[in-house]
C-alpha cells in the first residue's frame, strides 16, 4: 500500500486533486476573512457558494459561456451576502442566526428551482456546459517536476492570485486599514470621519463575489453538473480555515492546503484496490484533520497568550 | 471685535434632547476665543460631553446655531468637523489595538502613493510635530502594548496630524499620573503658544485653575456662567457646579481600640501570567482604622485585591481577618463574612448593567434569609429595602426598577456604596471608590467612608489619587512596584511630594526628575 502512495505523490497526481479540492476553499475563505475583519463570522458562505453553483450552470448551459456563467453566479451569491449583510447591520438580527437562515435557504431554493425548471430532484446535468478553461503552461508542461503547476483550472490561479491580493489590499491600502479598523473598534473609525457601514457592506460584497468564483468553479469547472447541497460543507470548512490560518490571508492558504492535503489522501486511500475500510471512515479524514489542526491551534493560541510579555522599555 | 479676540468656536442657545426624552442641553451658550484654553466645567451629567459631540458632528443638535471662525456650519459627521479643522480627544480611546502607533495616527487621512499607504512620508509628518510639541512616541509599537499616558499622546498627535486647529479634549487626565497629567499640559501650552485653540473638559478644579484662561460651567443642561480664570477661585467655580456649598467634611473621631480587625503577613501573589505581582507585603488594620495604599495603577493593587477576596491563590504569606486565617478562601466564603467590597472597576466587577438597582442592591444575599420567602424571593421586600436605601444614599433614578446601565457612574458608585456599607461591614475594601465621579458624589462616598470608620469598621483604601488618600487615611503605605516602600502615620508632616516620590521612584532620598 506504501508503495501505491509513493507512486501517486511522485507521479504528482495527488497535487492536481489538491488544487482542485482547495481552489473554492480558498476562496470562500478569503471572502469570509473580509466580513471577519469587519467583525461578522459570515457563516453564509456555504449557503453563498451553492446559489452561485446553480446560476452559473444554469446560465452557462443557456449562453454557452463560462464567463456569464460566473457573472450569474456572483451576481446571486452577491445578493444573499448582501442580504446577510442588510439584516445583520440594518436590524441588528444576530449574524448566526441570519447565516444559518441564508443556507436554509439557499439550500431550498436551489431544491426548488431545481424540481420546477428541470424536473430533477438530486442533480441537474445539462448539455453543451462550457468549461472553465484550464491553463496549460507550454514549455513547463513538459519538464518533469515542474510540469505540476500545468494544467489546472484559471480558478485555481485567481484562488491564488486572490490570496496576494487580499494580503496587499489588508495590510498596504488605506482601504485595508479602514477596513481592519471598523472591525477592531468601530468608534475608533467614525471619530477619525470613517463611514463605517460603506466599508461594512463593501466587504460583504468583496465576499459574495469570491464565494461567487468559488461556487461557479464547483459546478461548472471542478465538475459539470449541478447537485444538491453540492458545496458539502466547503464553506464550514472555509470558516475553520481562516481560523487555522490565524485570519491572515497566507494563513488561509497555509490551512487550505493542509485540508486539501488530508482530503487528496482520503480520495487516494478509496480508490485503492480492495481495501476493506469503510469507506464512511476514509471520507471523514479531512474533518478529523481540521478538528486536529484546529485543537493544536487553539493550544498554540494558549500557550502565547499565557507566556510571559517581553518587557518593552 | 479686533481680529485675535476673535470667537473661534460660539454656540448660542443650544438644545438637545434625545429620542428617549433625556434633555442633555436646555439653552447652552459657549464661546471660545482663538489661541485661549477654555475650560468647559460641570458634574457628570451636565451636558458637556452631549455639547461637544454636537459641535464635533457625533450628535445632531435639537436647536440651537455653531458658529466656528464666524461662519454658521451644521456638521453630519466627524468628517466634515475635521475638515473645518476640528479635532476631538475622546473620553475613551479610539484606538485600533493591533495597529502600531503610526497606523493608528494615520487612520482615516492615510497619505497615499498611487493606491498605496505611503507609510514613510506619514511617519515623516509625525515625527516633526512629535519634536515640536514634546509628545514622544515609539511609531512602529503596536497600541495595545502602551502605557495610557502614551495612548493619551497618540490621541492627540492623531488630531495634531489631521491638521487640527482646534482641539476638544474630553477629560484627559482621568486616567493619567500627576506626573503625566504635568507632561500633558505642557504640550497644551506649546500648543496654544503656537496658535492653536483648546477647550478642556474636565471636572478637577485644580486643572481649570492650573492651565485655563477661561472657564465656563455647565449645570443641568445649561450655561451657568463663563468667567476668566484669573479672576476667579475654585471655590467659587465649585459652587456654581454644583449649584451650593461644599458640605464640611466629617470630623474623623480618633480610634481608641486596638484590636486589629484585618491583617496581611507577608504576602506574595503572582498574577495568571505567573509575574510576581505583590511582593512580601505586611500590613494591619485596627478597628476604626483607614489604611490607605497610595500607589500608580498597575503597581500590584489588583493582584492584592484578588488574593484577598479569593480571586487570585496567594504564592505565600497569610491573610486574617478577625484573628481567622482567610488566606485562599473561595470568594463566596469571603462574601459571607461582614466585609464589605468596593471594586475598582464599578462595570466589570460592581455591578450587573443590565439589570434594576434592586436586583443589583441584593446580588450578594438573595440567598439570605432576609429576602427569601421559601423558595422565593421576596420581592416585597426587596424592593421596600432598595427604596429605603436609594433614598438613603441620595441615588438619583426613577425607581427601585431602573436599569443600572443607564444611570450615570456617579450613580452607579453609589449603588454598590450603598449595597456594601448596608450590609454593616467591620471591614471595608474601597478600591477607587470614586474614579471618574463627579464632586457631589465623592463628597458623599467620601463622607460615607468616614462614618463606617467612626462607627468602628477597619477600612482599607486602595487609591490612585493623593488628595484622597491624604483626604481619608490615618495611616498611608506607599506602594511601588509590589512593595509597601513605606508606611506612615497621616500627619501634618505627610506631604504630597514625599508620598510622591515614593510611589513614583520607591525611594525617598531620590529626586524625582525635574521637568
Amino acid at each position: 500500500m506504501a508503495s501505491f502512495f509513493f507512486q501517486q505523490i511522485f507521479n504528482l497526481s495527488i497535487f492536481a486533486i489538491v488544487f482542485k479540492l482547495v481552489a473554492p476553499v480558498i476562496l470562500a475563505a478569503v471572502g469570509g476573512l473580509f466580513c471577519g475583519k469587519v467583525g461578522v463570522m459570515n457563516i453564509g458562505l456555504e449557503g453563498a457558494m451553492l446559489v452561485s453553483a446553480f446560476f452559473s450552470i444554469v446560465v452557462n448551459s443557456l449562453t454557452g459561456n463560462w464567463m456569464l456563467g460566473i457573472l450569474a453566479g456572483c451576481a446571486a451569491s452577491v445578493f444573499l451576502c448582501l442580504l446577510l449583510a442588510f439584516f445583520t447591520f440594518k436590524y441588528k438580527a444576530h449574524h448566526i442566526v441570519t447565516g444559518f437562515a441564508i443556507n436554509t435557504f439557499a439550500s431550498a431554493i436551489t431544491v426548488f428551482m431545481l424540481q420546477t425548471f428541470f424536473g430533477s430532484s438530486g442533480s441537474y446535468q445539462p448539455e453543451g456546459v462550457a468549461m472553465i478553461p484550464v491553463v496549460n503552461i507550454p514549455i513547463i508542461e513538459k519538464i518533469p517536476i515542474l510540469s505540476v503547476i500545468s494544467g489546472h483550472s484559471l480558478i485555481v490561479w485567481i484562488a491564488l492570485l486572490c490570496v496576494i491580493l487580499c494580503s496587499i489590499v489588508f495590510y498596504k491600502t488605506p482601504y485595508g486599514a479602514h477596513l481592519i479598523a471598523v472591525g477592531e473598534n468601530v468608534q475608533a473609525a467614525r471619530s477619525v470621519g470613517i463611514n463605517d457601514m460603506k466599508i461594512k457592506y463593501s466587504a460583504f460584497v468583496i465576499c459574495g463575489i469570491l464565494c461567487g468564483i468559488g461556487g461557479a468553479f464547483l459546478s461548472t469547472g471542478a465538475t459539470s453538473m449541478f447537485v444538491r447541497d453540492m458545496t458539502a460543507g466547503n464553506g464550514f470548512i472555509a470558516l475553520a480555515v481562516i481560523s487555522l490560518g490565524n485570519e491572515r490571508p497566507y494563513g488561509v492558504l497555509r490551512g487550505g492546503l493542509v485540508f486539501g492535503f488530508a482530503n487528496a489522501i482520503a480520495i487516494l486511500i478509496e480508490t485503492y484496490p480492495g481495501l476493506s475500510i469503510p469507506s464512511q471512515f476514509i471520507q471523514a479524514i479531512p474533518y478529523v484533520a481540521t478538528i486536529v489542526m484546529l485543537t493544536i491551534h487553539v493550544l498554540q493560541n494558549n500557550r502565547k497568550m499565557t507566556a510571559p510579555v517581553k518587557k518593552t522599555k | 471685535m479686533g481680529a485675535d479676540n476673535q470667537n473661534v468656536i460660539e454656540m448660542k442657545d443650544m438644545y438637545k434632547i434625545y429620542p428617549n426624552g433625556t434633555v442633555a442641553n436646555s439653552g447652552v451658550n459657549f464661546c471660545v476665543k482663538r489661541g485661549e484654553i477654555h475650560a468647559l466645567v460641570g458634574e457628570n451629567g451636565a451636558g458637556k460631553t452631549t455639547l461637544m459631540k454636537v459641535l464635533f458632528g457625533l450628535e445632531e443638535k435639537t436647536k440651537g446655531a455653531v458658529y466656528i471662525s464666524g461662519k454658521e456650519v451644521n456638521f453630519k459627521s466627524p468628517r466634515e468637523a475635521i475638515a473645518s479643522g476640528m479635532g476631538m480627544v475622546h473620553q475613551e480611546f479610539m484606538l485600533v489595538p493591533s495597529y502600531t502607533v503610526a497606523q493608528n495616527i494615520a487612520l482615516g487621512n492615510e497619505k497615499k502613493k498611487r493606491i498605496f499607504c505611503d507609510r514613510k512620508a506619514e511617519k515623516e509628518q509625525m515625527e516633526k510635530i512629535s519634536k515640536q510639541f514634546g509628545l514622544t512616541a515609539d511609531f512602529d509599537e503596536p497600541v495595545y502594548r502602551l502605557s495610557v499616558g502614551a495612548k493619551q499622546r497618540i490621541e492627540i498627535l492623531k488630531v495634531l496630524y489631521n491638521n487640527a486647529k482646534i482641539i476638544i479634549l474630553d477629560e484627559p487626565t482621568a486616567v493619567l499620573t500627576p506626573q503625566e497629567t504635568e507632561e500633558l499640559f505642557c504640550s497644551l501650552r506649546l500648543m496654544v503658544k503656537d496658535g492653536y485653540t483648546i477647550v478642556l473638559i474636565t471636572h478637577k478644579i485644580k486643572e481649570v485653575m492650573d492651565i485655563s484662561d477661561s472657564v465656563t460651567v455647565l449645570r443641568n443642561g445649561q450655561t451657568i456662567q463663563t468667567l476668566k480664570t484669573s479672576e476667579t477661585t475654585p471655590d467659587e467655580i465649585t459652587s456654581l457646579m454644583i449649584g451650593r456649598q461644599l458640605k464640611p467634611k466629617r470630623e474623623r473621631i480618633k480610634s481608641q481600640s486596638e484590636k486589629t480587625v484585618f491583617q496581611v503577613d507577608h504576602l506574595n501573589v503572582m498574577d495568571r501570567r505567573g509575574a510576581l505581582k505583590v511582593k512580601d507585603m505586611s500590613f494591619s488594620i485596627k478597628q476604626g482604622e483607614i489604611f490607605g495604599i497610595a500607589g500608580v495603577e498597575g503597581n500590584g493593587q489588583s493582584e492584592l485585591i484578588d488574593a484577598i477576596i479569593g480571586f487570585l491563590k496567594p504564592a505565600s504569606g497569610r491573610v486574617f481577618y478577625d484573628g481567622k486565617d482567610i488566606t485562599g478562601i473561595s470568594t463566596s466564603e469571603f462574601r459571607k463574612e461582614p466585609i464589605g467590597y468596593i471594586p475598582d472597576d464599578r462595570n466589570l466587577r460592581g455591578s450587573s448593567l443590565s439589570q434594576s438597582v434592586a436586583e443589583n442592591f441584593i446580588i450578594c444575599s438573595h440567598s439570605g434569609k432576609e429576602f427569601n420567602k421559601g423558595p422565593y424571593l421576596d420581592w416585597k421586600e426587596v424592593r421596600k429595602k432598595s427604596r429605603d436605601l436609594i433614598e438613603e444614599y441620595e441615588i438619583k433614578t426613577d425607581s427601585e426598577r431602573a436599569l443600572v446601565g443607564s444611570m450615570s457612574g456617579g450613580n452607579v458608585q453609589k449603588v454598590i456604596v450603598a449595597r456594601e456599607i448596608s450590609k454593616k461591614p467591620d471591614l471595608l475594601i474601597a478600591c477607587q471608590p470614586t474614579r471618574g465621579v463627579d464632586i457631589s458624589s465623592i463628597e458623599y462616598i467620601h463622607n460615607k467612608i468616614i462614618e463606617q470608620r467612626n462607627k468602628g469598621a477597619a477600612v482599607l483604601l486602595i487609591s490612585a489619587e493623593l488628595t484622597e488618600i491624604m483626604g481619608l487615611s490615618d495611616k498611608i503605605g506607599m506602594l511601588y512596584n509590589g512593595e509597601l516602600v513605606a508606611i506612615r502615620e497621616n500627619d501634618d508632616t505627610v506631604t504630597e511630594k514625599e508620598i510622591g516620590k515614593y510611589i513614583l521612584n520607591g525611594r525617598q532620598d531620590q529626586d524625582v526628575t525635574e521637568e
